[in-house]
């Protein structure tokens, strides 16, 4: 019967219900509890998705969002009950508009970075990446769930580099954020020179933060304008190695108070070696050959003096590195900074970076400052060993955010799911372990699955109000129930 | 409307018998402001009914708590610019005035943060913040207003949101008494951590603690935020002198200071100007910016010199001005100011631009300086004592903004040539670049009027009702709706007339604030009333309701 209604509104062949397409979205590994969905629907334009959602409002089906491809890995998009619709947004690819004079482009939720930044190039433009994202990931999926980029200079806000967005809401109803909202199409409003840039508003209420982050709980969003930057005319790469992290979060301070340079992280020997390709035992002998830990800067070359741009930058970086005893180099065993820089520019290659060494992999992120990433780098591989999972078998990504005054903090655990024992020690430092990081100070601002637990437990004023707020913009609780602090439909509630 | 004895008895109850009055002398300090001839047809809005002066957030949230149980309308107000946080919907409302939480509680210098509470200026702020080598934002309006009332609560437009950004795009946390008397913490402040985000878990509560514009007062209180600082290239310590025929206010540097160089470029025509204003923006050396709006010579003392002086101009100069940048460059080190330096010399070659001796003579050079990085008031106040933010200061593309602003420029000349607005002459296009036009600009528009001549404050109200009405020729900029200065809901009725052309943000708004404030007790006159009052129509159009000062 559902599906009868679902072909209505999106046509027949966009309705999958056979077991293969269904087993596709009913898991995402080890973390999330399987379950199948009832179907998977694919709209094509906003009206189709508005229709879905009265759909599901009318009849309290759960929804459940997806607009990246598959293999999914934080349970985000696995419904949390029995009898959800998949709402896959992959048909919905086009890239809008790319505005080269505004450095923006308008995107549908199916656009990959691969796809958009290949359009963008045409027009001297490049998008803001985070960290070697999968092939497939959706450029508004990874931007809506605040993602952070590696361009640190340029991550001015936590929603950045989201610009405005359509969004439907738990109601049906249409909505456009910021100076994209109004009675004009986009169309009309380009005439104008209105081109969905500003990010404010509208009026009183921001609404657009209450939909970043929300993991499609609040709204479905249809498309979203970001902000890309220029291409680069001219571009340098530096690593700067370090036995310890300690030095390297100093230079970080220094480099990000005045906004130096392009694409700006740390990462350890393990992530930097996944992050380079090849097999596992590749990835095994060159991170024993890399530095422990090695903070990457990229100098970019626009506007008009590129060359001048990238010379002054590269020796100013050159001269902090020196007052903190550090040496900036181009190469080390096992590694350039030019083969990095490449790799930066575009999604990874497959096989993703993160399956390459074990195959399976963790990763638990949270928000700390620059200061205190010694003490989780300290307290990460302790804590694992107590859970009996190897400390070397951890990556670790450090990556400054908003103006360098918080930074993400991710540690990959890299495991081997045919081995019990590692896959099992993953699984309690993915419980266990995360609450012992919020104990530490570590902030879970994007708390998947069973993290939502540790996150909420510290934020009882802030769910109270996301529910009273969930209840205007999705009164029934059909987007995506069971994740965040939401509650999953009940049985007897699906009509 | 006076509070009855128990009402009184419950408030004072909360901040001591010292700290609260309903002296009537004293009321009416706090509701005259400009503006109020404009909004409410005299030069009071409606005189609060008591002022507390609290000290604690949770002296606040007993305080709201009272008004809750007796029907009381509260709002805080901290600085105090305009109308907006003085505006009361009745007279059965109290103010907390907010000068005894004036602590900078922390200044987390590596993570370039402080945290303040609500009375804490601008201007304390960064001579606090110099010391350590920060910096926090040039509001608008001038060194006295309030670091949160500007980012949390206001409109918080600045001078420098080229590097600094602004709007609320600052805050990293805050503590805030909602109108039940309960208080949020968002973000890490919450999970006790330090206040350094102020999103999630999930999603962001800073959805509800402002847009474009703040809640002015009609959401709560905030009694501290943590807000973003960035770097100061500056001495630790500001040395300004007084000069001849100026106020100490208007203190000068003797040079621009070394961290930092300025030019004046002057173009030929309007195009070239905005061509080049754009391109410096986008290549990222830019610490300030301002567009046709120099402030290089000696600031007369008196508002009657200002008034002569604007007068005896000499016009080649004002078109000089017109098509001058004041472009500020800050760096770390000679070797990247050198790098700026030439960057914005470049693109003045390219677009024609000349560096004319009068403006950027060192002296002249520091004035623009200061003007621009520090805070020093709202010149359009001095000509009139007051004066109009027409279209309410949008954001968007430059290239919108130029539109737009010269679309309006068609209409504010039909009003100034019936002299009823003070002639400006030629007009200017000018907008303020947010994070390296990243997101775009805020075009700044403002029409002078005199407020005390029935003639001129007749016309400035068939002004703004012509560029307010959505059947008219801006209704595709759609500029009122997203929060400007001049939303006063008894008065313009923004959220009426445009929110149904606007995606009905104004419903969402509604049921935000019941959720936020169910017994309706945080003052709703620059925010959304609970519901809206039936005020007389043309078809769908509500009309304006100049003078109505009290609404109940």
């Amino acid at each position: 019967m559902a599906e009868k209604e679902l072909k209505k509104i999106v046509g027949p062949g966009n309705v999958l219900t056979g077991p293969e397409a269904l087993e596709e979205y009913a898991g995402d590994g080890l973390f999330a509890p399987a379950v199948t969905p009832r179907c998977v629907v694919r709209p094509g334009s906003v009206e189709e998705v508005q229709a879905v959602v009265k759909w599901a409002d009318t009849t309290m089906t759960p929804l459940v969002p997806v607009s990246s491809g598959a293999p999914h890995f934080r349970g985000d998009t696995v419904p949390g009950a029995a009898g959800a619709v998949i709402l896959d947004l992959k048909r919905m690819n086009r890239i809008v508009r790319v505005d080269p004079r505004n450095k923006l482009a308008m995107v549908e939720p199916g656009v990959t970075f691969g796809e958009l930044q290949a359009e963008l190039a045409k027009s001297g433009l490049c998008a803001y990446l985070p960290l070697a994202p999968r092939a497939n990931k959706s450029v508004i999926g990874s931007v809506m769930e605040r993602e952070p980029i590696t361009f640190a200079a340029h991550h001015w806000d936590s929603c950045d580099p989201l610009l405005c967005a359509e969004v439907v809401y738990g109601t049906g109803d249409r909505f456009r954020t910021g100076e994209a909202s109004g009675p004009d199409t986009p169309e009309e409003q380009w005439e104008m020179d209105r081109v969905q840039m500003n990010p404010f508003g509208h009026s009183h209420v921001d609404f657009q933060r209450l939909i970043s982050g929300a993991q499609g709980t609040m709204g479905i969003v249809t498309w979203a304008t970001v902000k890309c930057n220029y291409l680069s005319r001219v571009s340098r790469a530096l690593m700067v190695p370090s036995a310890t992290l300690q030095p390297l979060i100093d230079l970080m301070y220094l480099v990000v108070r005045c906004r130096l340079g392009g694409k700006l992280f740390i990462v350890n020997g393990l992530d930097l070696a996944c992050l380079l390709g090849g097999g596992s035992r590749e990835v095994k002998k060159r991170g024993k050959s890399l530095p422990p830990w090695v903070l990457f800067i990229s100098f970019e070359g626009y506007g008009p003096l590129p060359e001048d741009k990238v010379a002054a930058e590269e020796a100013e970086f050159r001269e902090m590195a020196k007052q903190g005893g550090l040496e900036p180099v181009g190469k080390v065993p096992g590694a350039t900074a030019a083969a990095i820089l490449k790799l930066l520019s575009g999604p990874s290659a497959e096989p993703y970076w993160k399956t390459r060494f074990k195959g399976g992999f963790r990763d638990i992120f949270f928000l700390t400052t620059l200061d205190k990433t010694p003490e989780f780098a300290t307290a990460v591989p302790e804590m694992a060993g107590r859970y009996g999972f190897p400390a070397g078998d951890i990556g670790v990504y450090i990556q400054p955010i908003v103006q360098g005054t918080s930074c993400h903090a991710e540690f990959t655990l890299y495991y081997d799911g045919a081995d019990a024992a590692g896959t099992a020690a993953v699984k309690r430092l993915d419980r266990e372990g995360v609450a012992e990081l919020a104990g530490m100070g570590g902030f879970f601002s994007r708390p998947y699955g069973a993290w939502a637990d540790a996150a909420y437990r510290r934020a009882p004023g802030t769910l109270a109000m996301q529910r009273k707020l969930k209840e205007i913009f999705d009164p029934h609780g059909i987007l995506n129930p069971g994740k965040l602090g939401f509650r999953e439909l009940k049985a007897e509630e699906v009509r | 409307m006076k509070l009855t004895r128990e009402e009184y008895r419950a408030l004072e109850a909360t901040v001591g018998p010292e700290y609260i009055t309903q002296e009537p002398v004293i009321m009416d300090t706090y509701n005259q402001v400009w503006g109020n001839k404009f909004f409410f047809d005299a030069k009071h809005s409606v005189r609060p009914a008591a002022v507390l002066l609290p000290a604690s957030a949770e002296e606040i949230a007993a305080a709201v708590k009272a008004c809750n149980k007796y029907g009381i309308l509260f709002k805080a107000f901290s600085s105090g610019f305009e109308y907006l946080s003085l505006s009361l919907a009745h007279s059965k409302g109290i103010l907390f005035d907010m000068r005894r939480m004036n602590r900078i509680l922390e200044i987390d210098a590596k993570n370039m943060r402080a945290v303040v509470e609500p009375y804490v200026s601008v201007y304390r702020l960064q001579l606090e913040a110099a010391r350590h080598g920060l910096y926090t934002g040039r509001i608008g309006v001038g060194y006295s207003a309030g670091v949160i009332a500007a980012e949390c609560c206001h409109h918080g437009c600045q001078h420098t949101m080229v590097s600094t950004s602004g709007y609320g795009r600052n805050v990293l946390g805050v503590e805030w008494v909602l109108p039940t008397g309960e208080i949020l913490n968002p973000g890490t402040g919450e999970s006790g951590g330090d206040l350094f985000s102020a999103d999630g878990p999930g999603f962001s509560l800073r959805g509800i603690l402002r847009g474009r514009t703040g809640a002015n007062g009609g959401h709560g209180v905030i009694t501290r935020a943590s807000v973003k600082l960035y770097p100061w290239y500056g001495p630790k310590e500001w040395h300004q002198k007084k000069q001849p025929g100026e106020p100490l206010s208007r203190g000068q540097l003797d040079r621009v200071p070394d961290g930092y160089r300025v030019l004046v470029p002057t173009f030929p025509d309007l195009e070239s100007q905005l061509e080049a204003a754009g391109e410096v923006c986008r290549t990222e050396i830019l610490y300030g910016l301002s567009i046709a709006m120099l402030a290089t010579g000696v600031v007369p003392e008196g508002n009657d010199e200002d008034w002569a002086w604007a007068r005896k101009a000499d016009p080649r100069m004002a078109d000089n001005f017109r098509q001058s940048l004041v472009l500020v460059m800050g760096a770390p080190s000679k070797r990247m100011l050198d790098y700026r330096e030439k960057a914005a010399r470049a693109i003045t070659d390219k677009w024609g631009g000349r560096f004319l001796p009068e403006f950027n003579e060192p002296k002249a050079l520091a004035r623009a300086f200061i003007d621009l990085i520090w805070s020093t008031g709202v010149p359009s106040l001095r000509i009139t004592g007051d004066f109009l933010p027409s279209s309410s200061s949008p954001d968007g593309s430059p290239d919108m903004l130029k539109r737009l602003a010269l679309a309006e420029q068609q209409i504010v000349a039909r009003y100034e040539g019936q002299g009823a607005f003070f002639q400006k002459g030629k007009k200017a296009v000018t907008w303020r670049p947010e994070e390296h036009l990243s997101i775009g600009a805020q075009g700044i528009s403002t029409a002078l009027y005199d407020p005390y001549d029935p003639m001129s404050l007749k016309a400035a109200r068939e002004f703004i009702d012509e560029l307010f009405d959505p059947r008219g020729k801006l209704k595709r900029f759609g500029v009122p709706s997203r929060g400007g200065c001049l939303q006063i809901e008894p008065v313009t009725h923004v959220h009426q007339n445009w929110g149904h052309l606007y995606d009905n943000y104004d419903v969402w708004m509604m049921k935000i604030k019941k959720v936020l404030d169910p017994d309706t007790v945080g003052d709703w006159t620059a925010y959304i009333p609970p519901e809206y009052p039936d005020y007389a129509r043309d078809g769908d159009y509500v009309l304006p309701s100049y003078g109505k000062e009290e609404e109940l």
